[in-house]
């Protein structure tokens, strides 16, 4: 009997370690589907029709157990988050990586900057009020809630 | 162990500037705007990591990330000149392809463009090169 335990812990720890890599593999691939398709530059109707560069992008956070969202945002104005800096298009996949098992039972995806409901679904200023739909399409592409 | 970042991101943008036939670029951190209703590019290089590529004392780094793109060519104009300017790009930054720099290699694992959008005057389409890159 003993020796058929010992199996099976082997076995399930196997399963283990593939699940954990299957489920990083897909939380990378939905973070990188965040920032593939977030626009790199928002100009829309800005007085002075510059890019403000990498605002929205730099905004996007993921959130996993014991390591949760700040809530703030980088605005393209130049304001600074008013705490932890959150991770950025890169610092989700690092994030991912260096998760434990543990820590992916929750994960969360968000982006609290100032312009990210504009950048989503078009806002007032925006002719034919397009948006990006980078949540929206990136729930629908991988079945998930948004 | 010394950074490389500088020459990576040197090496991917001069690869970039060298493809025939593409429009202007506006990279990171420049000055220069847009000319309405003319086509242009884009581009923000992000490292997503950079830890030891094997075990043991002194390992060699591999720094990963992406090269992220986005053409804007007029808004309502069709898609033609798009695609042709997204297979330029993907041509020439396909899978394997190697960009050699100063003491380092970059090279492309993956390239790809997602959908199109209509967005402020342009039809915007998303480009992204996943690359690697080690010292030489």
């Amino acid at each position: 009997m003993a020796r058929t335990l010992n199996i099976m812990a082997d076995v399930m720890s196997e399963v283990d370690t593939v699940v954990e890599t299957q489920l990083k593999s897909l939380l990378v691939r939905i973070a990188r589907s965040l920032i593939d398709l977030s626009p790199l530059g928002i100009h829309a109707d800005a007085p002075n029709g510059r890019y403000a560069t990498g605002a929205y992008i730099a905004s996007h956070e993921v959130s996993i157990l014991g390591n949760p969202s700040t809530g703030q945002g980088i605005s393209s104005k130049g304001r600074k988050p008013q705490s932890v800096p959150h991770d950025g298009g890169s610092g989700m996949i690092n994030k991912i990586k260096n998760a434990t098992k543990e820590q992916l039972m929750y994960v969360r995806f968000s982006n609290n900057s100032p312009h990210a409901d504009i950048v989503e679904t078009g806002g007032p200023n925006w002719r034919r009020r397009k948006g990006y739909h980078v949540y929206k399409r990136t729930a629908d592409r991988f079945g998930v809630q948004q | 162990m010394p950074s490389h970042r500088k020459e990576i991101r040197k090496t991917l943008e001069t690869a970039l500037a060298g493809i025939s036939g593409i429009p202007d670029i506006i990279f990171e951190n420049s000055t220069k705007d847009p000319t309405k209703g003319v086509p242009h590019i884009i581009s923000q290089v992000m490292f997503t990591g950079r830890e030891p590529a094997v075990r043991g004392t002194n390992p060699q780094q591999r720094y990963d990330g992406i090269l992220r793109l986005e053409l804007k060519v007029p808004e309502g104009k069709g898609t033609a000149q798009a695609d042709t300017l997204v297979d330029l790009i993907l041509d020439a930054m396909d899978a394997t392809t190697d960009f050699v720099g100063t003491n380092i290699v970059v090279r492309t694992d993956e390239s790809y463009a997602n959908d199109g959008v209509m967005v402020g005057g342009w039809y915007s389409v998303p480009i992204s090169v996943i690359w690697y890159a080690y010292k030489t």
